[in-house]
């Protein structure tokens, strides 16, 4: 422990408290628009767009290996691709569950083979599993600064927009009878969804990114019975298990995502027990994509 | 004689209209007014268009043809002077929220933006006014069904709306729980003008002033003009039967 606190502050290796900074600073990203994704059950959704990133993620790579602007690092790939899909999936879910689905599917797999094509394409070795899983080498310190100006996006919005989603999640007719552009807020809700994905993409990876953005909801699930309070249970979990992640993958040298998910999943399934022992129903129930 | 009648202009007015789900056509030229008072209670067989007919009332739903006019302008402008408490399948009873927080839901009027200490004033106002202030801060996943669609019949209500449209208020509570929901409407009553589809002959049975039958077409009478004997044919599903009650 007094090693990693020692790591933490060492000016050799700055990636670590990039990567503790970046976890931190997305918790409530996470907490806030994670509960959202899971009370109005749009998990697939949110796999859809988190794996198109890759798309932006190859084409970043792709244009950096001919000389295309350096500016244009993989966050930023990231953050085109995750908007764009937002915004594809919020047109298609305007047509009914059943049209939308296959529709989703295609958003969610065109983007991982676009991205897979541009990384074969990229001249010199890139390591795609880096990407899928996670690798906080990644992170730059311009990246950290990527990372601030959106996440204090996010909860702007998140914080603007709270009743209105509020009443979206809980029930889009009756929002839609007090007038409320329903459709819009989906929208919005869509792309804080990707911007948050983005945030901690190179910390966690696309493939784990959203049992980060939806376990940590659910599990708070159990213990709170109003919105923001799950949203506050949920920001704090998620700020503990990326510390803890860090953390273990440090001491024992694994993959930041994979040491990230591990006390997540851990997390949760301790609440249910504890809520199987105590009588308590969750108020939500996790439905991955 | 109330607020509500004030304005002289009819409740709702339906002139030709017509409207199909995609290969289910449910309205045919459909036309009747429904005055600014009173309880209108609103039967029918399953399928034959009730809550179709609200769902056009509220602008949800658009009609392929003719006119809707609901207090006097069109249905999508009016849309937020109608207190809406719809059926209980169409939210989440899992919903992790405060009882408080969804009454105020009913006062949502911009597209962005904070709550006003205002609006938690009026909720929590309304719900003391129909004696649920206990239910305030517990959870709505924690309340029973009578308690849920109290509190739903508060966020209704707590934008103070001239038309209230209730769909199937008693479809899953038990008799004490509608006989409590009775209770609160009848205290109110003179507030609004009432819309209440419903299959349950028991629920506000003493107070209704008319009968509007849905079955891919509509027809408005008048209770007292209605036998008790009719009333019990409408309500037992004899719609065939519908002719005999005047529908010719």
């Amino acid at each position: 422990m007094g090693d990693f606190l020692r790591v933490i502050v060492s000016p050799t290796v700055p990636f670590i408290r990039y990567a503790l900074i970046a976890g931190v600073l997305a918790a409530p990203a996470f907490g806030i628009v994670g509960t959202y994704v899971v009370v109005n059950r749009v998990s697939y959704l949110a796999g859809a767009i988190a794996h198109s990133v890759l798309a932006g993620i190859g084409l970043s790579l792709f244009l950096r290996s001919i000389g295309g602007p350096t500016w244009f690092t993989p966050f930023w790939g990231a953050f085109v691709a995750a908007m764009a899909s937002a915004l594809v999936v919020a047109v298609v879910t305007k047509q009914g569950k059943q049209r939308s689905d296959s529709a989703i599917s295609i958003v969610w797999a065109l983007g991982t083979a676009i991205g897979v094509i541009f990384i074969s394409r990229t001249r010199g070795f890139v390591d795609p599993m880096a990407y899928l899983f996670g690798n906080i080498l990644l992170l730059s310190p311009h990246d950290l600064w990527g990372i601030i100006a959106l996440d204090a996006v996010v909860l702007a919005v998140a914080l603007l927009f709270y009743p209105q989603l509020f009443a979206l999640s809980f029930d889009p007719e009756f929002a839609e009878v007090r007038g409320m552009p329903t459709q819009f807020h989906l929208t919005v809700l869509l792309l804080m969804t990707g911007a948050t994905v983005v945030l901690l993409v190179s910390t966690v990876g696309i493939v784990l990114v959203i049992t980060l953005l939806t376990l940590p909801a659910a599990t708070s699930g159990f213990f709170s019975r109003s919105l923001k309070g799950l949203m506050l249970g949920a920001s704090i979990l998620s700020a503990v298990v990326t510390i803890a992640g860090i953390g273990v993958s440090y001491a024992y040298d694994l993959p930041s995502g994979a040491g990230i998910v591990l006390f997540t999943v851990a997390a949760y399934i301790a609440a249910f027990l504890i809520s199987k022992l105590t009588g308590r129903r969750p108020a939500v129930t996790p439905r991955q994509g | 004689m109330n607020s509500a009648a004030a304005g002289a202009q009819p409740a709702l007015e339906l002139d030709h209209v017509s409207f199909a789900y995609p290969g289910v056509a449910i309205f045919d030229d459909v036309s009747f007014t429904v005055p600014n008072d009173g309880l209108t209670q609103v039967v029918g067989p399953n399928g034959g268009g009730k809550t179709t007919l609200a769902k056009l009332c509220l602008g949800l739903l658009k009609p392929h043809s003719g006119t809707i006019r609901v207090l006097g302008a069109s249905a999508h402008a009016s849309r937020r002077r109608i207190g809406y408490v719809p059926q209980h399948s169409q939210y989440d009873p899992q919903f992790p929220a405060l009882a408080v927080d969804v009454v105020m839901t009913g006062r949502l009027s911009r597209p962005v933006g904070l709550f006003r200490r205002s609006d938690r004033g009026a909720a929590l106002a309304t719900l003391e006014s129909l004696g649920l202030s206990d239910l305030a801060h517990r959870g709505f996943a924690d309340l029973s069904g009578g308690q849920r669609q109290r509190v739903l019949l508060a966020r209704a209500l707590v934008s103070d709306p001239p038309l209230l449209i209730l769909d199937e208020p008693t479809a899953n509570i038990d008799r004490e729980s509608a006989a409590r929901l009775e209770e609160l409407i009848l205290a109110q009553k003179e507030r609004f003008a009432i819309l209440l589809i419903t299959h349950d002959f028991d629920f506000l049975a003493g107070t209704v002033d008319r009968v509007l039958c849905v079955n891919r077409n509509a027809h408005i009478h008048e209770r007292r003009s209605l036998s008790e004997v009719d009333l019990q044919r409408l309500f037992t599903g004899h719609f065939h039967d519908l002719a005999e009650v005047d529908h010719g």
